[in-house]
């Protein structure tokens, strides 16, 4: 797989933005026969406009959702109010994308439409092709059910992907697929052929918390009982619990799922939204099954950082025995990392971006966001991968 | 940091309406991010006040509690650094200087207040914790020494030290806490004088009951085998026997129980055969069969250890519990003892000594498995009406098996049966295991010992060759423990007190056993064997005793005891004492000559006794006369009743010396032995045998001479001449004496009758009754006396 990334900060003029990122991939990148590209976009700017220009200069699906705390990745580390575009092409490999109408009504009905009209594009362009890997990008909504239907769709490929983000307003948020936008539909990209994808995460399971206690009352993102009593009954002991009923992103749960059938036991973060205190229920950023252990985390910038930089010391260590195991050679990194991270790092928010500086090697041609969510598998099972949806988590991929 | 834009932007060196909005839009959106990132900075720095209240908060109360540990703690408590300066202590250490003693050197604190000799130990206790807290061999956490001080009462203190260590481990400090143990110490030395006074109790206790046990018991035995009694009465002995057996078996419990509860039962480690124990065990069982239909297997595993490490005494308590409940709840069918063990358990020197007792009897249902340790608690009340038991046996079983770091475990159905299985972790000796012919004879065991066992008949060995010396305070356990005696044909001596034994060793007397009682008025059992011992003499010495705490027979054994048989005396038990240290001690031939002589009836008679011995009858002649003369010097001496004339004296020893050549000369060693005695102790003027023995003496020497005088020289009157009213009289006085265990009287009497004349079967009667007093034999001389007077009515 070819790769290259294009930068821009002009985020006013899209003409000037297309011309400056296709320039550059054009510098960079010596096209196979087929081509895609991810641009990485602001909330506050013409997102689907520069995706339609991109799309038209360089004749490729043009895929996209916007960064969170205005923040992008390259090799080159942190970049503050920037658009990027990172481009993918090969002789060898097929790709196909769609996008969805509002997932607002019915979004297993959305999410399986958007799915079928990329497994029909790509069947178009060979009838043989099957996908080996799906990238999501997702709206502020049902990202449970989005992880879920897509699995079962692809029939247990590996999903990678994000909840496009906004600063802190949810309300900016774009997804995009070339002169396609909307803040509530999602875009799905397969790919397909010669590709080998790995995969790594980096949360803050283990930090300080305060004693894990066990759900044993939920439905969907709803904790109702923990340990048998009001779920408020156990925050409320942590000491920075104040009057305020929304706190999104305030305060950190980290949620050890069950080992059962359905998942791999590998604990994700869970974000806190919102306790009522009259319920003694507790809303969270996205599903908190019964008989998960939860526990009240709080970090500061270097738990953050420390995370990511084993995350990224794994996920190397992972790709070189890959690589010499197979043969394969990865020439593309895809991060994304929680937005909710990027406020934990305060005044160490390069932090990150530092680290992949410093360890991912210029071979690797890579990009990223900061999403209001992560997607991305955690293990396999039985051949088929355990795709999880994440909070606060650093998530990589590489093919 | 954030890249700049490169060179492929729009040329802002011309500005333009767009570009200053773009440069505007630009700057709105740097401004954007950065009220977000104050915002998320302020979030961030409240939380952190949030934290550093919370922590201040929780460090505010850390503190208050350690004042409050500080100014409570009833203590000494000191934090020392490395040089021993206090660093802190507790307000109990401070109050008694009046100077603050933070930062001052320990040591001389200490002085003041503890005094020289604990602080030159607590010294060299903190120099040895520098040294050595980190050395993982040695527990630097159990430091502890005691100190008295104080000027008008004694105060202890148990001092322990510790090391202070940093968050890197590293050791800064050591800690001090002394502990005032003055109250605990007085608590601890009248709870262990007011346990020994309940262990006294016990020990009295166990032995007033025992004792006149010992008497209903022991009369019990000996009367039912009587054979002139009628059936009846022989069943309401019957009844009564088995009556005070099952109330010594409660009392026992409650015993062993008490003794268990108050932590006072100790296991005795010692080498034991597993063979044996099992052996014993099963056959101690056996009798309970009775007569249900019940066939009894026992297996044991070749492989077993032929000898483990382990409390015998107390695995075979815990085997028998078990198996005599299989006995008792099952009716019918089987019960089954399997033997093994586990040799890889632990390591080499551990084995795991494993029985299972399975019986197919009445079965329990679960509830009753967990109420079967209860104490006091019996299985099944209703269905066992019958049953015997405390309801202790278990509860003691289950302590036991504790007390060994055992474990049990119970299977059982409702009129299936039940199995019981002990895990009893056991010493290894060596490798020797017991082999298939052992295991094969024991699997044996079953048929032969059931025949044997059913009847619950001892087979007494006749023991002519044998002597015992009985000793005990209580007239009563003697004649009891003479009548069990009896059948075996032993030669029996008796003495009524620890003095007494130890004289009649001092005087030359050797018997093949001395059961000697434990408890004795001025001196008890333990100090009159170990006097003995001192004396040299080696032969056995059993304990007799009706203590029977737990524990009492290992105290025996250590005391120069040979074996213990507890009070009422079990006629197994002793038969088995008998059969070890008479019997098994003889030549083969001795024993088999005997059982021949009993086989024939010839059982009464021995190699020594004068009375069938073929003595030449001029050489018997001369014997008779000197023996007369020597009776008439004796009996003159012996008639004053006071040795303390010199002249006398002498003439006595150089009679009774003369006697007793004469006497072995011609073969009369039982007699002969008696007169070397009396010619010990008139040497030593040990006037009091003089006096109480002389009379016996010149009684069974008189009769000897009567028995080897031919029947031409016998002075016998006719029948009709005798002064029948006369010794009518006397052996009234006689039998009276002999129902009070009075020998002398009754010894004195005899005396008196024999200076008359009387017809040949009135002499045969009195030598019989001197014969039989020489033995203590009172219960033959009563009846003897009473077949006279019964006849002559």
């Amino acid at each position: 797989m070819k790769s290259a990334t294009a930068i821009s900060y002009e985020l006013d003029n899209t003409a000037i933005a297309a011309k400056e990122l296709t320039t550059q991939i054009r510098d960079k990148l010596t096209f196979g026969k087929n081509t895609v590209a991810i641009l990485h976009g602001q909330p506050d700017m013409e997102i689907g406009e520069l995706a339609a220009a991109v799309s038209r200069e360089l004749d490729c699906h043009v895929i996209g959702g916007t960064t969170a705390a205005g923040a992008m990745l390259t090799n080159e580390g942190y970049h503050e109010l920037a658009v990027i575009l990172h481009v993918f092409s090969d002789d060898d490999c097929l790709f196909s994308a769609a996008i969805s109408g509002s997932m607002a009504n019915d979004p297993v009905k959305e999410i399986t439409n958007t799915y079928q009209k990329a497994y029909g594009e790509l069947k178009n362009q060979d009838t043989a092709a099957e996908p080996k890997m799906v990238i999501c990008v997702a709206p502020l909504m049902a990202a449970d059910i989005l992880v879920a239907t897509v699995s079962e769709l692809c029939g247990g490929l590996p999903v990678f992907g994000y909840i496009a983000g906004d600063d802190f307003e949810f309300s900016k948020q774009q997804i995009y697929l070339d002169g396609e936008v909307g803040g509530e539909r999602m875009a799905i990209l397969l790919l397909s052929g010669d590709i080998h994808p790995i995969f790594q995460t980096a949360n803050l399971a283990g930090k300080k918390s305060l004693e894990k206690k066990l759900v044993t009352k939920a439905h969907d993102n709803i904790i109702c009982e923990i340990d048998g009593k009001p779920a408020y009954e156990y925050i409320k002991e942590f000491p920075f619990i104040d009057d305020q009923t929304t706190v999104l992103f305030n305060y950190q749960f980290f949620v050890e799922m069950p080992g059962d059938e359905d998942n791999d036991g590998i604990p994700v973060s869970r974000a806190l939204s919102a306790y009522d205190k009259e319920t003694g229920e507790i809303t969270c950023f996205a599903n908190v099954p019964e008989n998960s252990y939860i526990g009240l985390l709080y970090c500061v910038g270097s738990d953050v950082s420390n995370t990511a930089e084993a995350g990224l010391k794994d996920f190397l260590a992972k790709a070189n025995a890959a690589e010499a195991k197979s043969g394969y050679k990865y020439t593309t990194v895809l991060i994304i990392t929680c937005s909710l991270r990027n406020m934990f790092l305060a005044d160490m928010k390069d932090a990150e971006g530092n680290h992949i500086k410093d360890l991912i090697p210029q071979s690797l041609i890579l990009s990223g966001l900061h999403g209001f969510g992560e997607i991305a598998p955690t293990s396999v099972r039985d051949g088929k991968a355990v795709n999880r949806f994440h909070n606060a988590t650093f998530t990589i991929c590489a093919f | 940091m954030e890249n700049q834009p490169n060179d492929m932007q729009y040329n802002r060196e011309e500005p333009s309406l767009q570009s200053v909005q773009s440069e505007l839009n630009a700057l709105k959106r740097k401004y954007t991010r950065l009220e977000k990132e104050n915002a998320n900075i302020t979030h961030l720095y409240k939380q952190a006040a949030a934290l550093r209240d919370f922590n201040e908060k929780e460090k505010e109360t850390q503190m208050r509690y350690n004042q409050m540990l500080r100014d409570n703690s009833p203590d000494e408590i000191f934090l020392l650094d490395t040089e021993f300066n206090i660093l802190l202590c507790t307000s109990n250490a401070r109050k008694d200087y009046d100077r603050d003693i933070t930062g001052v050197p320990f040591l001389p604190v200490s002085n003041e207040k503890f005094g020289d000799d604990f602080t030159r130990e607590a010294e060299v206790l903190l120099n040895k914790l520098l040294v050595d807290y980190k050395n993982p061999l040695v527990d630097t956490n159990i430091y502890e020494l005691h100190a008295e001080t104080g000027r008008e009462k004694k105060l202890f203190y148990s001092v322990k030290i510790t090391p202070a260590l940093d968050k890197t481990g590293e050791l800064f400090g050591v800690v001090v806490l002394v502990h005032d143990n003055t109250e605990m110490h007085n608590a601890n030395v009248q709870a262990e004088a007011a346990n020994k006074a309940k262990s006294a109790f016990l020990s009295t206790m166990s032995h007033e009951i025992r004792t006149p046990m010992n008497a209903i018991l022991g009369i019990t035995e000996i009367q039912l085998q009587n054979d002139l009694l009628g059936q009846d009465v022989k069943e309401a002995l019957g009844k009564i026997y088995s009556s005070g057996d099952m109330l010594l078996g409660i009392i026992n419990d409650i015993l062993d129980l008490s003794k268990i509860e108050s932590g006072k039962l100790e296991l005795i480690i010692g080498k034991y055969e597993t063979a044996s124990l099992v052996s014993d065990t099963a056959q101690l069982n056996m009798m309970r069969i009775g007569s249900k239909p019940i066939e009894f297997e026992l297996f044991i595993d070749e492989n077993m250890p032929a000898f483990l490490l382990g409390d015998e005494l107390r695995v075979k308590q815990i085997l028998n519990n078990i198996l005599s409940n299989a006995f008792k709840y099952t009716a019918e069918g089987t019960v089954k003892l399997s033997v093994s063990s586990d040799n890889t358990a632990e390591n080499n020197e551990k084995t795991r000594f494993i029985a299972s007792v399975s019986d197919t009897g009445q079965g329990m249902s679960k509830e009753q498995v967990e109420k079967l340790f209860d104490e006091y608690s019996r299985f099944n009340m209703e269905a066992n009406r019958t049953t015997e038991g405390t309801g202790l046996g278990m509860s003691i079983t289950r302590n036991l098996i504790r007390l060994m770091n055992g474990e049990i475990f119970i299977e059982s159905e409702p009129g299936k049966g039940s199995t019981f299985t002990v895990h009893l972790p056991q010493g290894k000796i060596d490798n020797q295991v017991l082999g298939a012919e052992i295991a094969e004879n024991l699997h044996q065991f079953r048929t032969s010992s059931m025949a044997k066992m059913k009847g619950i008949v001892i087979t007494r060995e006749p023991m002519p060759y044998g002597s015992v010396l009985i000793v005990d305070d209580v007239e009563t356990n003697i004649y009891v423990a003479k009548g069990l005696m009896s059948p075996y044909g032993l030669k029996i001596d008796s003495a009524v007190s620890g003095f007494a034994a130890i004289e009649k060793i001092r005087n030359g007397n050797v018997y093949d056993v001395i059961f000697m009682d434990h408890m004795m008025p001025k001196m008890d059992g333990v100090e009159a064997t170990s006097k003995i011992r001192e004396m040299g003499y080696t032969n056995p010495i059993v304990a007799l005793t009706a203590n029977a705490v737990a524990g009492q027979a290992e105290i025996f054994l250590a005391n120069g005891f040979d074996d213990f048989i507890s009070k009422p005396i079990d006629v197994r038990q002793l038969n088995t004492v008998l059969n070890k240290q008479v019997r098994d001690r003889q030549p083969p031939e001795v024993i088999e000559a005997a059982r021949q002589r009993a086989e024939t009836g010839d059982d009464e008679q021995t190699a020594d006794n004068g009375s069938r011995l073929n003595i030449d009858p001029q050489f018997a002649e001369i014997f008779a006369r000197d023996a007369a003369k020597a009776i008439a010097t004796l009996e003159a001496i012996a008639v004053k009743n006071d040795y303390t004339n010199e002249d006398d004296l002498r003439t006595y020893i150089i009679n009774v010396h003369g006697m007793k050549s004469a006497l072995a000369n011609i073969g009369k060693m039982d007699l002969s032995a008696v007169a070397l005695k009396l010619e010990a102790a008139g040497r030593e003027k040990n006037l009091d045998m003089l006096i109480s023995e002389t009379p016996a003496f010149l009684n069974s020497l008189r009769a000897f001479v009567e028995e080897i005088t031919p029947r031409k020289t016998e002075t016998a009157i006719d029948a009709a001449a005798e002064d029948t009213e006369f010794l009518r009289e006397k052996l009234l006085v006689i039998k009276t004496a002999c129902e009070e265990y009075d020998s002398n009287t009754a010894d004195n009497v005899i005396a008196e009758l024999r200076k008359k004349s009387w017809s040949q079967p009135t002499n045969e009667l009195l030598t019989k009754i001197s014969e039989n007093l020489l033995y203590s034999n009172f219960d033959e001389v009563i009846k003897a006396a009473e077949d006279y007077l019964e006849k002559d009515k």
